[in-house]
């Protein structure tokens, strides 16, 4: 084990830069996620920490030694890979071995059946040993990479999208595995993703990443809740964040984030107004967690009801253990979370309650969070 | 657009297997149907009857009133559309959506009229001129559902539609179906294995399992009401959670033993007593991971409880969800974030 | 339905009697020169068919004729061809094998420039009839020293065997995905030995087939070794040319020659057959 630090890491493939500028120091045993769209750059930063890719520029340290020139057999570092790559011709015995019977890492043949047997069993695919992968289900082969990476003990420990390759009810029941591996997993480890809910639910810490660049770097629900601009809020949460573009104005002595077609106003608090005042932009985006805006009933006094909009129902979905209602209000639509009893038809009337203390401004020209506390 | 029924229908394979058993199904007039079950449940047996690509072994089956068993796929006007697309590659958007109109020999203002007014509603009127190699899977997606629609149906069957799609596109393809057949208020029918796409998205759902028709209902009956634990465990996610224990009577009440002793819950009145007359030796206790709660304190008045450990707790940012045993059994409960 | 599977019956009948007819078509010549190799010289043009086997053409080939003509091939030789022929056949392989696996490998993963032309200038030398170049190429080797050395041959030779191993293998390294071998990297090895432990078994199928198939094409080769080679080179192929003379045709002994010069194709074939299947419909498809 040891920790690992990425200097001003950058990769250029031809015209494109995959990974710009990343400084990154992940403590030794900690769990860092790193989580992005494709082409973020992750698997990217992944090899490059590997020694199978070479960075343009920067500095890769596993523990104090500089590791830019050191051949990938020599680093001492697993990966799991999104494609598996596991050997096709070798038993998945064999592939499990195959790191430990390695030049770099040769141990004895009694200690490797011991590691070998002891990492199936954790992953529990210890009937599965004689088989080729060809013969095994995704799920499957998705165990043996991480089981080949694991049966190690290496420094650092990468995993690719290990789990996004399952279907949906598979992979909420691996994610829970994986989080209770996690406890026996003590190497210093990045584990990549696009899926919000890995990322919220398995790291110590997390780590957002677009188009090269690193975003944000925090605790999994600091990030949740406090998203540094537009691009995390967006990439966080299921139905995605509301997104309103607006302007700031004070209606009868209250200060009010009031959409561009009218329809949507929300009381500004305190800290709200300061951080607008400080901002003076001309344009403004709200965003609304769709788990901070509720239907409620209709009630006479409707125009005075602060921080409520009235819409008609686009659409309604009962997604696994809670409803989603698209409405469409003014020019835009809102997603917003219902409890999964709830039934709405098509076109129907409704009133809209936003929790105004939940809601998030962002500067629509630079796109960042103003409320954003460090 | 007509109702769609089958009546006692069979498919048995060569080699004797069974794939589809006694199957009594009515699609009614403009409904939206999801034929819902794992793979080799016979749904995609049942699909391939309905449009005629596979024989009918024994039973009757209606569109409207016609009785179609030995009718050709072609003689049916039943559309599918495939999960792979099947788009034919050399052909544009255009002619790819004309190309059974163009069979039919309808004059060809009456095909330009009906292919836009699909393009139109399914918003691709601009990537007409395409190839299908140019389009995404989203765009392929609704192509297909496009060549489809064109012939105007009377029963719409889509197979596993949104299985190659990425997520985002998926979700906005759910709410667009949703809104398609809301406004067009066709027959149709989708067959899926992901309970989340047929609960999201159709009127009813049937459930099947083993070739078996296991229940037919809305969310509201299926979720509510399952008829058996394989309804209940399949519908719902994440799914419920199952309790094995022995009934008990204990002062004219029903009381749920586990065999190690981890737990003793008194069941409700209604569901003892319905406990006592069925006679079961074991009863296995199902309970939504939405259903249950965490707490600390004293039990509440009302409420059942159970001692569990905790395994692992996710926060998920809308929700946290613990996982914890309960003796050998493993437990999911959904809290709310505090 | 009843007619229907009717129809296919019929459709299964009749795509059994073309596949039977194209076995008939395909496998006569075969049994044909088997069936010269084992006639005596008087039953060769009779116009019934008289058919008394007999092994004295083989003999003959092997062993010499005491019965020998003038300005028939002289008799103990054809064992010595038939090593020529092995020598060069396989020479041509091993060499190609040696400098194909690695251009191959290099074609497959790396990009350099001008990568495709070098690819298709391999491929091109498959292209141009053999005729064209042979006098021009006479000439250099007799300048060389050359001219009718096993060397030689094999170097020539390389014209026929080394773009089909490139163009068939480079098939096989693009289908292997990179992940693999930086997977193995990661685990700790050197990258010989990833080649040799991890993609030489993975590309095994293709390698067989290529092999074999370049084999066939090095046997059977005929101008190279007829005008590039003489005395000390000479192979099978030319040497069954030699049963044929103005004086007079011996058909059934070069049909027992040929019989005798498939031999190896034909083990090497079954033996090696399992890989052959799969090599061949895949790379033929891919490549």
């Amino acid at each position: 084990m040891a920790k690992l630090k990425l200097e001003g890491l950058t990769k250029n493939f031809g015209d494109l830069c995959a990974v710009n500028n990343m400084t990154l120091e992940v403590a030794d045993g900690e769990f860092v996620v790193m989580l992005g769209p494709s082409g973020a750059g992750k698997t990217t930063t992944l090899k490059m920490i590997a020694g199978v890719e070479n960075p343009t520029s920067g500095k890769v340290y596993i523990g104090d030694r500089l590791v830019n020139t050191v051949e990938p057999h020599k680093r001492n570092v697993a990966m799991a890979f999104e494609s598996y790559a596991l050997y096709p011709h070798k038993t998945v015995r064999e592939n499990l071995a195959y790191p430990l019977k390695s030049p770099a890492n040769r141990l004895p043949d009694a200690e490797i059946e011991r590691r070998v047997t002891s990492v199936a069993e954790t992953l529990n695919i210890q009937m599965l040993l004689n088989r080729l992968p060809q013969h095994l289900s995704n799920g499957q082969k998705q165990r043996v990479a991480l089981g080949r990476a694991m049966v190690r003990e290496p420094e650092v420990l990468l995993l690719d999208e290990p789990i996004s390759h399952l279907d949906a009810k598979l992979r909420h029941r691996m994610r829970q595995e994986f989080k209770a591996l996690e406890a026996d997993i003590r190497y210093t480890t990045i584990y990549v993703t696009h899926d919000y809910l890995e990322a919220l639910s398995l790291g110590d810490r997390l780590v957002v990443l677009n188009q090269g660049v690193i975003q944000q770097i925090g605790l999994p629900h600091e990030v949740f809740e406090n998203p540094v601009n537009i691009f995390v809020s967006k990439i966080l949460g299921h139905p995605q964040i509301n997104l309103v573009d607006c302007t700031a104005q004070n209606t009868n002595g209250v200060a009010q984030l009031i959409s561009a077609d009218g329809t949507v106003r929300v009381d500004l608090t305190d800290s709200m107004r300061q951080a607008i005042e400080k901002q003076n932009a001309q344009h403004y985006t709200m965003g609304i967690r769709p788990m901070h805006m509720h239907v409620v009933e209709a009630g006479a006094q409707d125009a005075v009801q602060p921080n409520t909009c009235s819409g008609v129902v686009y659409v309604f979905e009962r997604l696994g253990n809670k409803g989603v209602l698209t409405a469409t209000v003014g020019q835009q639509h809102f997603d917003l979370l219902t409890p999964i009893e709830m039934d709405f038809a098509i076109d129907d009337a409704v009133r809209i309650a936003i929790e105004a203390d939940k809601v998030m401004v962002f500067n629509s020209d630079t796109q960042q969070n103003i409320l954003f506390a460090a | 657009m007509a109702e769609l029924r089958l009546e006692h229908i069979y498919k048995t394979y060569k080699g004797g297997v069974e794939a589809v058993k006694d199957l009594n199904l009515t699609v009614k007039n403009g409904e939206f149907l999801a034929l819902l079950g794992p793979s080799g449940c016979g749904k995609t047996s049942t699909l391939r009857m309905i449009v005629g690509l596979e024989s009918i072994t024994r039973g009757e089956m209606y569109i409207g009133d016609r009785l179609v068993n030995k009718l050709e796929p072609n003689a049916r006007n039943v559309a599918l559309a495939f999960e792979t697309y099947a788009l034919y590659p050399p052909l544009r958007v255009w002619e790819n959506i004309a190309f059974c109109l163009r069979a039919k020999s309808i004059p060809p203002e009456e095909i330009h009229r009906r292919v836009m007014e699909v393009a139109t509603m399914l918003d691709i009127a601009n990537i007409l001129e395409r190839k299908p190699s140019e389009l995404g899977g989203g765009e392929k997606q609704r192509v297909s559902l496009a060549r489809a629609l064109v012939r105007d149906p009377d029963v719409f069957l889509m197979d596993e539609p949104l299985s190659h799609l990425d997520a985002a596109q998926r979700a906005n393809m759910r709410v667009e179906f949703k809104r398609l057949h809301a406004q067009t208020g066709r027959t149709t029918i989708l067959v899926t294995h992901d309970q989340l796409e047929a609960v999201a998205m159709a009127e009813r759902i049937a459930v099947m399992n083993f070739g078996v028709l296991q229940q037919v209902g809305s969310f509201e009956e299926v979720y509510n009401h399952p008829t058996n634990e394989f309804v209940a465990g399949f519908i719902g996610e994440p799914p419920m959670n199952f309790l094995p224990g022995k009934p008990v009577s204990e002062n004219g009440a029903t009381v749920l033993d586990a065999k190690d002793g981890s737990f003793r819950i008194r069941l409700p009145d209604a569901a003892g007593a319905k406990v006592q007359t069925s006679k079961a030796e074991l009863v296995d206790l199902g309970i939504r991971p939405v259903h249950l709660e965490v707490t600390r304190g004293e039990p509440e008045l009302g409420k059942l409880e159970i001692a569990a450990t905790v395994v692992t707790y996710e926060d998920l940012g809308e929700e946290g969800q613990l996982a914890a045993k309960v003796s050998e059994t493993n437990v999911l409960v959904v809290t709310p974030l505090i | 339905m009843e007619n229907k599977s009717g129809s296919h019956r019929l459709a299964a009948v009749l795509s059994d009697a073309v596949l039977i007819a194209y076995f008939i078509f395909a496998l006569f010549p075969i049994v044909w020169m088997l069936l010269i190799s084992l006639k005596p010289g008087e039953e060769l043009f009779t116009t019934r068919f008289v058919f008394h086997p007999t092994l004295d053409n083989y003999q003959a080939i092997l062993f010499g004729d005491p019965r020998a003509a003038a300005g028939v091939v002289a008799k103990q030789e054809f064992p010595r061809y038939f090593l020529n022929s092995l020598i060069l056949a396989t020479g041509s392989v091993v060499v190609s094998l040696l400098f194909g696996v690695p251009a191959a490998y290099a074609l497959a993963r790396y990009k350099f420039k001008g990568k495709e032309d070098l690819a298709f200038t391999f491929l091109s030398f498959r292209f141009a009839p053999e005729l064209v170049v042979i006098i021009p190429l006479a000439v250099l080797y007799r300048q060389l020293g050359l001219y009718d050395t096993y060397w030689g041959m094999i170097w020539v030779l390389q014209l026929v065997t080394l773009p089909l191993l490139i163009w068939v293998l480079r098939s096989y390294f693009e289908d292997i995905s990179p992940d693999i071998e930086q997977a193995a990297m990661i685990d700790g090895y050197p990258w010989w030995r990833i080649f040799w432990n991890i993609l030489l078994p993975l590309v095994r199928p293709g390698l067989a087939a290529a092999a074999l198939l370049a084999f066939i094409f090095a046997w059977n080769s005929f101008i190279f070794p007829l005008v590039l080679g003489a005395s000390n080179t000479t192979t099978v192929t030319v040497a069954a040319l030699g049963y044929l003379s103005s004086a007079q045709s011996f058909f059934n002994r070069m049909a027992a020659a040929a019989v005798i010069s498939s031999i190896p194709q034909i083990v090497l074939a079954l033996s090696i057959q399992r890989y052959l299947i799969r090599g061949l419909s895949f790379g033929a498809v891919k490549g």
